[in-house]
């Protein structure tokens, strides 16, 4: 059980840092330990590709950023998406973070499309080699039986 | 024993108790009664909320994270918040079967206007063309519902749309994205309204503006969503309260009526009601019986005591409700402006979008997105979340959201009735046993069957394409693939099942609402409706009972 809170933890952790660029304070990763008890679906895996992509997920920040983007468009409902979504949840509304979700940090529209260009060309780019990678990694973890 | 009974505390049955107990007469009143809890730290705003409450995540998710929207939620822009969970909480063993229809229930105290968004438009004459009645006849009711309640608007463009009515309180305070909305539809009005048949004004709330009767004015602290802490919001438990201190009015909660007894001369006798935590039901005598449980609840009963007291299982047709259509926006010129989180949160503007017929105009509720959650929302942008996330606090501000409503008449293809129960294959009238009372066996789940009327789509599109052009003339864009067509049952305007006839036909009742079946039964809610206008009903519910309740006692 304590390593299960470690994984957790972790993965909290990697998630929030992911979202806000900021490590989880304990509250954050308290209700995420608490979200198992309460949605345990949430951390089911519903399909093989659910295992393959959390396992992507875990690696790196560039591996996730590829993960969520190929989920967002292949598996909207995959584990991965959905405690994603747990962890915004519980960061719109956690005191030290729920500013990141209100606050504009430019003041423009000319400002926000310049601001997002990149933004947007990077999640373009994340979910090419998603594609790319991710694929063929399900592919063969599904041969393999693993 | 009371003089009259009645059966469920909604917006038409408080209103209708009240106005009998202003008469002198004696009123019980059976409930489920379901409660929420008090509302915590009523004076402070949304964002002190999340800064300052021990557990905020709980407060806004839920200890089971009830609030969590997850991906595949069917469209939702916002999730329902924990705290008004018990709005729609349900007792055990009230299943239905639904076809082309996802119906809401509630057992609350104050039913489901305990989660409503306040917007009150009464009827005009080509609404009320069915009914046995006229604006002019319905008028009094509407202004003495509004003086009860504290209703705003104004007289502008929507008045075509919706008579004015007296007892109007000024109009709340607009936040900046709707004051920018309605500047821009007034410079451009004229081309707006000759084009596009489209006229927006002020939305009529019950809401108050400022402090009067003892209740208190809004202090925008952008919690409606949330559930208004200061009851500037009205919801019927106000006036259930109300009640509750007339020496006369008797409140029974905790019970679900399940049908009523009558005789051979169809004089009903009692009600029959089981506690809502379980066990036998008991019959409660009653002299005059009226059901405001709602549309879809007071069928059940009133098909459940047909069964039991004429071994004969009926179905009711006409069930209508209003399709909903949410269409999502963002003003442009509002891109990277920080929204105002202490502002009223629910329709600030309405819009009326003519149609060829006067009464089959479309509605629009225009509401500014601000203190809704975030992250059912992050989910539907088309972008990794991290770039989703730092988009939507950029656009935040901008967000809008028009949500509309079309109207809907009775047709037979829609009907209410009950699945055969447990004694399955047995006779009618070895289910029912009789008419005198007591525990039997029981039908089964209530079937509730639901067919569009054909030409909606193409009325749908036509809606949502001059909606747009609207939208581009306010600076507004919808972005592709955003338009959500809500499955009927959702907007929880549900009216029809027995209707209002001059004629007495069998499962109608009369003007007064008396049934044409059992002399001493009264339908005082959404049921006797024998029209739907894309309105929301409320208002006129509340109107109607209180007229009824004058004119029938």
């Amino acid at each position: 059980m304590e390593s299960d809170r470690g994984v957790l933890d972790d993965e909290c952790v990697r998630f929030c840092r992911y979202l806000t660029g900021h490590a989880a304070d304990p509250y954050v990763s308290e209700w995420y330990a608490r979200a198992r008890t309460a949605r345990p679906a949430l951390f089911e895996p519903r399909a093989p590709f659910d295992g393959t992509l959390l396992a992507a997920a875990r690696l790196r920040w560039l591996p996730l950023r590829c993960v969520d983007m190929v989920a967002r468009f292949l598996a909207p409902g995959a584990a991965i998406r959905r405690r994603l979504v747990l962890v915004a949840a519980i960061l719109e509304n956690a005191p030290g973070t729920y500013e990141t979700f209100e606050s504009p940090d430019t003041d423009s529209p000319v400002g926000f499309i310049l601001r997002m260009l990149p933004r947007g060309c990077a999640s373009v780019g994340a979910l090419g080699l998603g594609a790319l990678v991710i694929g063929p990694l399900h592919l063969g973890r599904r041969a393999l039986g693993v | 024993m009371a003089s009259v009974t009645v059966v469920g505390s909604g917006a038409s049955g408080v209103h209708f108790a009240l106005t009998l107990l202003r008469k002198g007469h004696e009123v019980r009143m059976l409930d489920a009664g379901l409660a929420g809890e008090a509302p915590v730290e009523p004076d402070r705003g949304l964002s002190e909320l999340k800064r300052g409450l021990p557990d905020p995540v709980e407060y806004f998710l839920g200890e089971d994270l009830y609030g969590l929207t997850l991906p595949g939620a069917e469209g939702e822009f916002y999730g329902f918040p924990p705290a008004k969970r018990f709005v729609f909480d349900a007792p055990p063993g009230l299943e239905t079967r639904n076809d082309g229809f996802e119906p809401l229930f509630s057992y609350a105290r104050g039913g489901l206007a305990g989660a409503w968004t306040a917007g009150v438009y009464p009827f005009h004459d080509d609404d009320l063309a069915d009914f046995p009645f006229s604006f002019d006849e319905l008028e009094p009711y509407y202004s003495e519902v509004a003086a009860r309640i504290g209703v705003t608007g104004e007289d502008d463009d929507l008045t075509r749309f919706m008579p004015l009515h007296a007892n109007l309180l000024e109009p709340l305070d607009l936040d900046p994205h709707a004051r920018t909305l309605l500047e821009r539809y007034r410079a451009k009005r004229d081309p707006i309204n000759a084009r596009q048949g489209c006229f927006v004004g002020r939305s009529r709330v019950a809401t108050l503006p400022t402090d009067r009767e003892g209740r208190r004015g809004c202090d925008y602290l952008g919690r409606c969503l949330w559930g208004c802490p200061i009851d500037a919001l009205y919801t019927p438990a106000i006036t259930l309260a109300e009640c509750r201190r007339y020496p006369s009015f008797q409140y029974e909660p905790g019970v679900l009526a399940e049908a009523f007894e009558f005789d051979e001369s169809r004089r009903i006798a009692a009600v029959r009601v089981r506690p809502t935590g379980g066990g036998p039901s008991e019959a409660r005598p009653v002299e005059n019986l009226a059901l405001a449980a709602g549309t879809l609840s007071t069928a059940r009963i009133f098909l459940e005591s047909w069964l039991r007291g004429m071994g004969e299982r009926i179905e009711l047709d006409g069930l209508m409700d209003n399709r909903q259509v949410l269409v999502p926006f963002v003003s442009l010129s509002r891109i990277g402006k920080a929204y105002e989180p202490r502002s009223y949160q629910y329709h600030q503007l309405s819009l009326g979008l003519e149609t060829g017929r006067v009464r089959e105009y479309v509605h629009g509720q225009i509401t500014t997105l601000t203190t809704a959650q975030a992250h059912p929302i992050l989910q539907t942008i088309p972008l990794d979340l991290k770039s989703a996330t730092y988009a939507f606090r950029n656009v935040r501000g901008a967000l809008g959201l028009v949500n509309l409503n079309f109207h809907d008449q009775r047709r037979p293809e829609c009907r209410v009735g009950l699945a055969p129960g447990g004694a399955e294959g047995a006779s009618p009238s070895a289910l029912v046993g009789g008419a005198t009372g007591g525990d039997r066996a029981k039908s089964g789940p209530m079937e509730i069957r639901y067919e569009p009327a054909a030409g909606e789509p193409a009325r749908i599109r036509d809606a949502v394409r001059r909606l747009k052009r609207v939208l581009r003339r306010l600076g507004c864009l919808v972005a592709p693939g955003t338009v959500h067509v809500r499955p009927m049952g959702a907007s929880v305007h549900y009216a029809g099942t027995l209707p209002m006839s001059g004629t007495a036909r069998s499962r109608t009742v009369s003007p007064e609402c008396r049934s044409h079946d059992f002399e001493n039964l009264y339908v005082v809610d959404g049921s006797s409706f024998p029209f739907l206008p894309a309105k929301n009903i409320t208002f006129t519910l509340m109107a109607n009972a209180v007229r009824v309740a004058e004119a029938a006692f």
